[in-house]
């Protein structure tokens, strides 16, 4: 058993012979019982991933590698895989629980276990007392939480989710978030978004996509380098700069504007103890100290590794 | 177990299959469209019989009747009629066997020959393009194989087919019953449900043709376009290979007769259960038609 639940080498697909790729030699990881952010511009490749790892549409090259058994099977993967795409619509004519009972029947449920699990991700996703209704009565913001509720399905290995906030309300979207940590730990889940303050709040791992290539990837406090960089905010007064460099000379510390104060410390550096230093020197001198910032936000980081 | 497992998901999948047909009304419909349409066709044959058994007794000079079929029943017992159909059928052994059903039952056979497989192409062309438009497929490939949708979509319109060819019978008797002379209601009955399995199996090809029409696109009235060419097609093809040319070329025939679900038709007339073997090759026609443009389906995005 791998620590991967997914792995994504040299994969390359694109849509007709002289169309750009949409995925052009992508590699990249996401580690097993982490919550897995997906994030990247429109265009990056993010949905032709989620379709070409689901086996919705076959790849030109590359392997994909899932729960460390090989590329996507139906058979194989059966009630181990739980997906929710980007754009497909729900029958309109069958009730939401008549929908998850046939899902859960099909991906090999008994009758009753597939009933109690409708029921159970009808819960989670707040529609249990619109399990009778009709799918072409619900809302928009219903339909997706139901389709979510499918992908959560008899508590699947692995479960991607594209854009699973999309057109939900505030409430909607945190009630989702909420029941997405709960998962945490016990299945893998790949969370494709560009609410990139969500996905910080919530994930563990984050995969930057960009023209169909991975421009970075790690855990949310590497890529926002929340254990290298900090960002001082100071009051009036001259930053001592010499005696910082001086005291920590692995370091490396600029003044950009006034009252701001930038250090990038070396990785596996202890940047509690060279905050104490720099504190104390900035008492010295006589600066105030109004905040600090450790990393940058996913977005700043983003906005930092892509061209957008 | 694997074979059991694709089968399992196949029933699953037809089983939603008419479900949905159920509530949609898609079912509802087609029954009414083919019940109505026999039972219209029928009942014009009893005009069309009524005015032709007039008009032959205002020539001999005998009383005119309100129901037709007596005259009908007159030239059946006296042989006539056999002697009329035989070189129109072609085999004697048919026509004994045409001579016995109630007259009704073989318009409504004839005609249901010639509608059934332009509504079983229709029917086959709305099983996948609809949802490969909506991308509704997507929740259903992710929990089974393409093979086992396809062959779920064919069982579910198959059952579809086959309630509505069952249904349709109804009309027939009724007209049978209303407009026509004194006929015996169980032997009129219980010889229209006889045709229909025979009718279905005849449909089956057809079916599988609109399904697999139905997977190369995801514009449901461009499958049933492509659907109904492939249906004429096969028309277009058993004539030619009913020319002379064909008859003298070593191969064509021989390979391509066995494949056109018209060189069994006349197969599906007949007493006892001669019919059941070509029967059984129409529905395995269907099953493969179906799953001609399975790698297609299989390549494309869904």
């Amino acid at each position: 058993m791998t620590d991967d639940a997914l792995r994504i080498e040299g994969l390359r697909k694109r849509y007709g012979r002289r169309a750009p790729w949409a995925l052009d030699g992508l590699d990249c990881r996401f580690p097993r019982g982490a919550l897995c952010g997906l994030v990247g511009p429109n265009g990056a490749g993010k949905t032709t991933l989620y379709s070409v790892v689901c086996g919705f549409l076959p790849p030109d090259g590359g392997s994909v590698d899932l729960l460390g058994e090989g590329p996507f099977d139906p058979w194989r993967f059966k009630g181990r895989v739980g997906v929710l795409p980007q754009d497909a619509e729900i029958q309109g004519r069958l009730t939401c629980s008549e929908f998850l009972r046939y899902m859960g029947s099909l991906q090999g449920l008994p009758s009753a276990k597939a009933r109690s699990e409708a029921d159970r991700v009808l819960r989670g996703v707040r529609l249990h007392e619109r399990q009778d209704s009709l799918v072409g009565s619900l809302s928009h913001g219903m339909r997706r939480r139901l389709a979510v509720a499918s992908a959560l399905l008899g508590s699947p290995e692995l479960v991607l989710l594209d854009e699973p906030t999309a057109g939900l309300d505030p409430a909607q979207a945190a009630s989702l978030r909420d029941e997405l940590i709960a998962l945490r730990g016990t299945s893998t889940l790949i969370v494709s978004s560009h609410n990139l303050v969500e996905l910080e709040r919530i994930c563990d791992w984050v995969v930057l996509l960009e023209q169909g290539r991975c421009v970075r990837q790690g855990t949310v406090a590497d890529v926002t380098g929340q254990r290298q960089l900090v960002t001082w905010r100071l009051g009036p007064g001259e930053v001592p700069l010499e005696a910082l460099r001086a005291a920590l000379p692995e370091h490396e510390l600029q003044v950009p504007s006034p009252g701001l104060l930038v250090q990038r410390a070396p990785a596996d550096s202890d940047l509690d103890a060279s905050a104490v230093v720099i504190a104390r020197e900035l008492a010295a001198a006589g600066v105030g100290l109004r905040g600090l910032q450790r990393g940058r936000s996913l977005e700043e980081s983003f906005l930092a590794t892509t061209a957008g | 177990m694997t074979a059991l497992r694709s089968l399992r998901d196949a029933l699953l999948i037809a089983r939603f299959q008419l479900a949905r047909a159920v509530r949609t009304r898609s079912a509802l419909a087609l029954c009414l469209l083919y019940l109505l349409g026999s039972t219209g066709a029928t009942y014009v044959f009893t005009r069309i019989l009524l005015q032709i058994e007039n008009e032959t007794a205002r020539v001999l000079k005998v009383p005119i009747v309100e129901r037709p079929g007596a005259m009908l029943d007159t030239l059946r017992e006296r042989g006539d009629l056999a002697n009329i159909l035989e070189p129109l059928v072609g085999r004697e052994d048919l026509v004994g066997w045409a001579l016995e059903q109630p007259i009704l039952t073989i318009v409504h056979f004839w005609f249901a020959l010639g509608v059934l497989p332009f509504l079983a192409v229709a029917v086959g062309a709305e099983s996948v393009a609809p949802d490969a438009r909506d991308r509704s497929l997507r929740f259903e490939l992710v929990r089974t194989g393409r093979l086992e949708l396809i062959a779920g979509r064919f069982l579910g319109q198959g059952v579809l087919l086959l309630v509505a060819t069952v249904f349709a019978t109804l009309g027939t008797w009724a007209v049978a019953m209303g407009a026509m002379v004194e006929q015996p209601a169980g032997l009129q009955a219980t010889t229209l449900l006889a045709s229909a399995p025979r009718l279905w199996l005849w449909s089956l090809p057809f079916l599988g043709l609109g399904v697999a029409c139905s997977q190369l696109t995801s514009t449901v009235n461009f499958a049933r376009s492509l659907a109904l060419g492939a249906a004429v097609g096969t028309w277009i093809l058993f004539g030619v290979t009913k020319t002379d040319w064909a008859q003298g070329q070593p191969y064509f025939g021989a390979l391509l007769e066995p494949l056109l679900p018209q060189t069994y038709v006349l197969d599906l007339w007949g007493p006892g259960w001669a019919w059941a073997g070509s029967g059984a090759i129409l529905a395995l026609l269907g099953f493969v038609a179906a799953l001609v443009t399975l790698p297609i389906f299989a390549r494309r995005n869904l």
